[in-house]
């Protein structure tokens, strides 16, 4: 017994001691951390807001949230500071906006994404295409604003967290109503809408009955059918059960997610007598290539980055050849469907091959700069190109 | 032997013969998760050799006060104050090396390196002893740390000194491709076995 007081009394002192020593260091060390901190954030509110004079903090369950003011006490704008799960643990970042809701910048205090592809979040050409977007903005992945391919879930994640932050900044410091729909005023019935989804357009069926939705189905979809379980049915699933389209969005197909709620969106909207802007429902082309005059044609159509430019070639009704003579996409990933798809057109001499590759966006696009090459070389009452 | 050469050879042991990463595979975990950088991996290399000197130092002074059956739970508080007088001191100084280094500062208290000089060797050995022998273990895994990190640093960024941009050297002109692997994680696996069997095989050769 005695021993185990000893004991005890010997562990109680050296726990005693480190105890004091770490107080004295933390004595020490602690006000220089405070003021460095403080420093660091006062550059970072200097570089979006010069000349600032005073800030407030207001500490919310969305974030830190600084009102920033001039030396005349007029709001100069609001800096965020927001941390959203990424492809590996939290990004914690500024998003800086000026007094009427636009994004001036954003700064990315810290992320543990991987070196190499998720850390493109870092990089000016992912961050610039946010400057001057507001809360009236989609900050839409597709819409917008782009994602980095490689790292789509890093670059979502930002996207999907700087809409949110926009909205709320908006509505609650600035006074701005962000329109949301209510669903007691949208009338009983079945409402068709559509938006675009990660690959293509997106269709669904709404239903209303009492002022609420009770069921969501998705008609048409173009989605990688493998991902998009991900999204369908949990989507339709949480907005049925929350009676909201501001729900989380983040699946493991959070595009195709965006897409079912932006189509449910535009389903209610058009039942409520508004205008939206749905993706043109594409009409199933269908060209006889035995109509296509010898020749040359270029055409081109929208691919995962930017324009996609063909050269087809046409012979005795046939595609002789396809070329791709421009696009934007990422190269590795372009090569998926370059040959590929003018191969598989030229080897089945239509239309509806199966675009389903490593590139499925680039394969599309390429698919509808061949069929806007042919139809303009038919509308052109076949002049086409010489050469 | 002349007990000058007692201290030498307590300070040298750590570096070669007795590495704590190359021969006893210690501290495995900071070494894979901080070696991106060259100078990361040299400011872990430093914390750690500060906490061990700290720690042989103190358990080699109270090495007759600390009663054995209680010994272990001493090592450690007396480990862990000094890792966190570490920590604070680093976020003070060296704000950039505390961000980077990040969870791996407190997870110095677990590294087995310190335990066990602590266990077999301050807490039976003279005082000035144990610091030599405290400060030639720091030295030989911050050795270990800086020849990893010099390695993932070149091959998986192409720089030197890195990632400050004051500081960074470029080493292969832009048009570079990084080896991106040995940036990350895997990358650290693959580097540390490759330098464990050339380490053997020159010490098989010259026989040290």
């Amino acid at each position: 017994m005695r021993e185990i007081l000893r004991l005890s009394l010997i562990l109680a002192l050296v726990g005693i001691i480190s105890a004091a020593l770490l107080t004295a260091a933390y004595n020490v060390t602690e006000p220089i951390i405070i003021e460095r901190r403080a420093a660091d954030y006062r550059q970072a509110l200097e570089n979006f807001f010069p000349g600032f004079a005073s800030f407030e903090t207001e500490q919310v369950e969305e974030g830190q949230f600084d009102l920033i003011y001039d030396d005349t006490d007029d709001l100069m704008g609001i800096m965020a500071t927001v941390a959203v799960l990424g492809y590996d643990g939290d990004i914690t970042y500024n998003l800086a906006f000026d007094d009427s809701g636009e994004i001036i910048g954003i700064n990315i205090v810290s992320h543990t994404e991987t070196p190499g592809i998720g850390d493109v979040i870092e990089r000016g050409s992912f961050q610039e295409q946010f400057e001057g977007k507001s809360h009236e903005d989609p900050i839409t992945a597709g819409e917008d604003v782009e994602i980095v391919t490689g790292a789509t879930v890093s670059t979502v994640a930002m996207i999907n967290s700087i809409r949110q932050t926009a909205d709320f900044v908006a509505q609650s410091f600035l006074g701005i109503e962000v329109e949301e729909i209510d669903f007691a005023e949208v009338p009983d019935g079945t409402y068709q809408g559509s938006a675009q989804g990660f690959i293509g357009p997106i269709v669904v069926e709404v239903e209303v009955s009492g002022g609420e939705v009770i069921d969501i189905e998705v008609i048409e979809h173009e989605e990688t059918a493998t991902y998009f379980v991900e999204s369908y049915p949990l989507i339709p699933e949480r907005i049925i059960e929350e009676q909201n389209l501001d729900i989380d969005t983040q699946t493991g197909a959070t595009g195709s997610a965006e897409g079912i709620v932006n189509a449910v969106e535009n389903a209610l909207l058009k039942a409520l007598g508004e205008d939206v802007d749905e993706p043109v429902e594409e009409e199933p082309v269908d060209i006889d290539l035995s109509e296509v005059p010898d020749g040359t044609y270029e055409g081109s159509a929208e691919g995962f980055m930017g324009p996609i430019v063909v050269e087809v070639e046409v012979a005795d009704g046939e595609i002789v050849s396809i070329e791709v003579l421009e696009h934007e996409d990422t190269p590795e990933y372009f090569r998926e469907s370059n040959p590929l798809i003018p191969d598989r057109i030229i080897d089945e001499q239509d239309f509806d091959v199966d675009t389903e590759t490593g590139a499925t966006v680039s394969a599309e696009g390429i698919l509808k700069a061949v069929l806007n090459a042919l139809s303009g070389a038919l509308d052109n009452g076949g002049g086409g190109d010489e050469n | 032997m002349e007990p000058k050469n007692i201290y030498l050879q307590d300070l040298t042991r750590g570096l070669v013969k007795e590495n704590p990463v190359f021969v006893a595979l210690l501290g495995m975990c900071p070494l894979l998760g901080v070696t991106g950088f060259l100078f990361y991996g040299f400011g872990m290399g430093v914390a750690t050799t500060a906490v061990a000197f700290g720690g042989t130092l103190m358990v080699s002074l109270f090495r007759n006060l600390i009663p054995s059956q209680v010994r272990i739970p001493i090592f450690i508080v007396i480990i862990a104050t000094l890792v966190t007088v570490v920590e604070m001191s680093l976020e003070a100084f060296q704000p950039e090396l505390h961000e980077a280094l990040g969870v791996f500062v407190p997870l110095i208290v677990c590294n087995c390196l310190i335990l066990g000089r602590l266990e077999a060797f301050s807490s039976k050995k003279p005082v000035l002893r144990s610091a030599a022998d405290g400060i030639g273990a720091g030295l030989g895994f911050t050795l270990a740390l800086v020849i990893l990190a010099f390695v993932r640093e070149v091959l998986g960024h192409g720089s030197l000194l890195g990632p400050n941009p004051d500081t960074v050297i470029q080493l292969f002109g832009p048009n570079f491709e990084p080896m991106t692997i040995f940036a990350q994680p895997a990358g650290a696996f693959i580097a540390l076995g490759l330098l464990l069997a050339l380490f053997n095989m020159f010490t098989k050769r010259f026989n040290i």
